[in-house]
């Protein structure tokens, strides 16, 4: 009768199991002191994200989600000029194109016909442009903020003075605590402990992304960039803090200038109907040859050939010689290696004959001269970039390496793999230049590898797979 | 019996306790004594231990039955993160049901009921690993009619035929760029054959030694149905249907020796050899694929793993037997190769038991088992996550026999 007790009891006992009991991760800062932390760069480091600066891009901004883990091993306050209200919901994209005061809401994917009848997934503006009166309201007093990630800086903006007017960058101006204030002085005002520095993406992608010199963008010269870096540290090193500093990703890897295809394929019967209509433009340049023989290799990199299966698109360049005097326009077919911007109307290339009977306008257009300017532009600057960061004994992000990484392996991490596919890539928001909050939080765990390496310290990473992805917008 | 038995069996979440998922309970006596039963007889759970010694029982029939409570949660850190969680599994009752007749002094004939392999793992919707697993339900009820031979009064034989019927659930989070609730649910469910053959030989008056071997079961699953939960736009880039794995279930062979020290105290050994490497792969085949929905290949890599046990047996009184043991287990999962879905890491057994008889024809039994899944550092390379696992397990065992 005892013993039919105890049994009574035995399930009893598997219900109260003892647990496993791991210790818990050692959490340090190492040699580095993140009491006051401060982060300078451009939209990187705001929190840019679809075209636009948002409050969710903020909260989700790659300098946040640092300081967050930061603050788990010391005590770390990091704050940032939030975008309030309607204006940090929709987010602020600037363009010239827009009447003054008036802002381009964040990008949206949208179920959309294209004019094809197909609907799927597009990036369209989630509202239309609206009035952006409470973005323009200055927030400098509530000053000075951890966040000195500007939109657009280049690394010539960090110690310029009138960057923090309206007429300078209204990103700036808006949390600049005078219109007269550099980001660097906005930056020291935090009397920072620790600095994170991403500077130079600017520097060459706006060139890039306006087409190369089409766009009427330039690339800052190397050498300028050196000098302009290295003060750039020389100011926020100069109260002993330390930081970490990243390199500048190849410009070319990203969906921005991969997604757009550079040709199509075609039919016999549409190769002959091109080739017809192409026929007076390449016979006129055979005449220019007749009369001067030297111009035969322009004119055979410019004669245009349609054949059936793949061909590349027809493109203006300007670069070409200009023989509109011949009446001949500068256009030719895309060479190997040659990009198309993702801001090329996707309808006018299925539907509007662009790059087949139409040429593609330039500003979508990357040559391989401009692609070359842009490459040997961005190893200078990182080779700048690495010695400057090791010879202060900073700890250095080879962003560079990283996203060659996605657009070539790809990435897997928490079960999710990332490649630079536009939109379905996962890794890239839907301007196709900046990360989605999945990607800032990869490189955020890039710069807590790089801080634990360099100061001997055990800052936790963030798990990948809790950060939110793009959704339908309806 | 069958029939009944079935539909019941099928819903008995039963959980990974071994290396892999194999579950290692089949008899309360048994079980308290390290689950060693290779090389001496203890009633009709012979039929699964050791075929071959079903004719070994006195009794003209017996019939034993049994069940255990699983409790068991595992830990994870992360080894990004450094969070800590922990499965929310439920308690699992694995049962077993043997019958031995002898048809004549040297053939006898059995049944066998049992669940050699299972797991529940609930680690949750929300953890850190969803989008490898957030739980999985496995089980494969092995029914095993049985025939032993005595070749002469000291060798004897067995073998039994398996009919497994296996299933497996998995829920996992989909890792899609566009929405954030995306899951898939695997389901499938199949049946497959094995077979659990065995040799027992009494050395002498007070030593015998066994040999088993319980085959492989590929478990193929060619009607699982998969179901997407996904934003309605990517519907059709995942559409619901049918897929098709195979999971094998790997044979184990084991050596076991007894040795009566005295009329009272038995003691034994055995070394079980399992063989995982089968399981290089666990592969999804999409009946539909898409551009997006691809078939699936995760790689398991599993190696060959031993099992040692030691144990004893001490017979108290005509009414009560003690009994207590120890096993290691060995984890077949090498290092890179570490998915949560099984997260089994070497494992140290400790047990007791005990057996009362009433009578000459009733008896019960008891057992506790203590499973230290011990701490170990590893990733699933290919998925990119990793961490410290650990694991603890209580189960207790309750079984009944009854012979004439």
């Amino acid at each position: 009768m005892k013993t039919r007790n105890l049994l009574y009891l035995l399930p009893l006992a598997a219900l109260t199991a003892c647990e496993p009991d791991i210790d818990e991760m050692e959490r340090s800062g190492g040699s580095a002191d993140f009491t006051r932390m401060v982060a300078v760069g451009n939209s990187l480091t705001a929190g840019f994200q679809s075209n636009a600066l948002s409050a969710e891009g903020q909260v989700n901004s790659l300098p946040q989600i640092i300081a967050n883990q930061l603050n788990q091993v010391s005590p770390t306050t990091f704050t940032q000029p939030v975008i309030p209200g309607e204006v940090g919901m929709k987010g602020v994209g600037l363009s010239p194109l827009l009447p003054r005061g008036t802002v381009a809401p964040a990008l949206v994917l949208r179920l959309a016909p294209n004019c094809n009848n197909v609907v799927g997934p597009a990036p369209q503006l989630g509202f239309a442009p609206y009035s952006g009166a409470e973005f323009f309201a200055s927030v400098g007093a509530n000053g000075p903020f951890n966040n000195v990630g500007v939109p657009g800086a280049r690394v010539g903006n960090l110690n310029q003075v009138g960057y923090g007017s309206i007429q300078g960058n209204p990103y700036f101006a808006r949390f600049a605590s005078n219109p007269r204030e550099t980001m660097l002085q906005a930056a020291m005002r935090n009397n920072p402990t620790f600095f994170q520095l991403w500077i130079g993406n600017n520097d060459v992608l706006g060139y890039s992304t306006s087409g190369g010199e089409e766009g009427g963008d330039n690339v800052t010269s190397v050498t300028v960039f050196a000098d302009l870096f290295g003060a750039a540290l020389d100011t926020l090193t100069k109260n002993g803090a330390e930081g970490v500093v990243a390199n500048i990703p190849d410009v070319t890897s990203i969906p921005y200038f991969t997604t757009v295809p550079t040709g199509t394929e075609i039919t016999q019967a549409q190769a002959d109907l091109l080739n017809a209509a192409y026929a007076p433009y390449n016979g006129g340049l055979d005449a220019v040859v007749g009369q001067n023989a030297a111009f035969q290799p322009e004119a055979d990199a410019r004669k245009i050939r349609f054949a059936a299966g793949a061909n590349t698109f027809v493109v203006v360049d300007l670069t070409l010689t200009d023989l509109s005097g011949n009446g001949l326009p500068s256009i030719r077919q895309i060479k190997s290696g040659e990009l198309l911007t993702l801001t090329t109307p996707g309808d006018s290339l299925r539907c509007g004959g662009w790059g087949t009977a139409k040429a593609i306008p330039g500003n979508f257009h990357l040559t391989n001269a401009e692609l070359a300017n842009i490459s040997s532009a961005i190893a200078g600057y990182n080779d700048i970039i690495r010695s400057e960061a090791t010879s202060r004994g900073l700890a250095f992000v080879d962003a560079n390496a990283r996203l060659k990484e996605l657009s070539t392996r790809g990435i897997t991490v928490d079960g999710i793999s990332f490649s630079s596919t536009f939109v379905s890539g996962g890794a890239f928001s839907l301007d196709g230049v900046h990360p989605s909050t999945r990607g800032y939080a990869i490189i955020a765990n890039d710069f807590i590898s790089a801080i634990n390496a360099t100061y001997g310290a055990s800052i936790p990473k963030v798990n990948v797979g809790s950060f939110e992805t793009i959704e339908i917008a309806r | 019996m069958k029939k009944l038995l079935l539909p019941l069996l099928g819903i008995i979440p039963l959980l990974s306790l071994a290396g892999g998922f194999q579950v290692n309970l089949q008899g309360t006596k048994q079980t308290g004594m390290g689950h060693l039963g290779t090389s001496f007889h203890l009633g009709a759970s012979s039929t699964y231990f050791n075929p071959a010694m079903m004719g070994l029982d006195e009794n003209k029939f017996s019939v034993e039955a049994g069940v255990n409570f699983i409790s068991s949660s595992i830990q994870f850190r992360n080894g990004n993160t450094g969070v800590s969680e922990m499965t929310d599994n439920p308690i699992g009752t694995p049962f077993y049901l043997y019958a031995t007749y002898k048809v004549s002094e040297k053939l006898s004939a059995g049944l066998a009921v049992y669940t050699p392999f299972g797991s529940s793992v609930v680690w949750g919707d929300d953890w850190s690993g969803k989008y490898l697993i957030q739980d999985i339900s496995l089980s494969a009820i092995f029914i095993q009619p049985t025939l032993s031979y005595n070749i002469s009064d000291k060798l004897r034989v067995g073998a039994g035929l398996a009919i497994v019927q296996g299933q497996v659930e998995i829920n996992r989070a989909l890792p899609v760029p566009i929405g954030n609730d995306a899951t898939a649910n695997l389901q499938g469910s199949t049946t497959a054959f094995g077979f659990n053959a065995g040799i027992h030989y009494d050395v002498s008056e007070k030593f015998s030694v066994g040999l088993t071997h319980r085959s492989k079961v590929d478990v193929e699953l060619d009607e699982g149905e998969v179901d997407f939960t996904v934003d309605p736009a990517l519907a059709a880039a995942f559409p619901d249907g049918r897929f098709s794995a195979t999971l094998p279930l790997p044979g184990t062979t084991t050596l076991g020796l007894a040795y009566k020290v005295s009329d009272k105290l038995l003691i034994s050994a055995e070394g079980s050899l399992v063989q995982w490497s089968d399981y290089e792969s666990l592969d999804f085949d999409f009946e539909t694929n898409t551009s997006s929905l691809t078939d699936s290949e995760n790689p398991r890599n599993y190696e060959d793993a031993y099992i040692f046990r030691v144990g004893a047996q001490y017979s108290y009184s005509e009414m009560f037997d003690f009994r207590a043991g120890f096993y290691y287990d060995q984890s077949p999962i090498q290092d890179e190769f570490f998915n949560p879905e099984t997260p089994n890491s070497d494992n140290i057994g400790i047990t007791a038991g005990l057996s009362g008889h009433i009578g000459e024809r009733f008896g019960f039994d008891a057992s506790i088992l203590y499973i230290i899944g011990t701490e170990r550092e590893s990733e699933y390379a290919p998925s990119g996550f990793g961490g410290t696992y650990a694991s603890r397990s209580v189960i207790t065992g309750v079984g009944l026999n009854y012979s004439f």
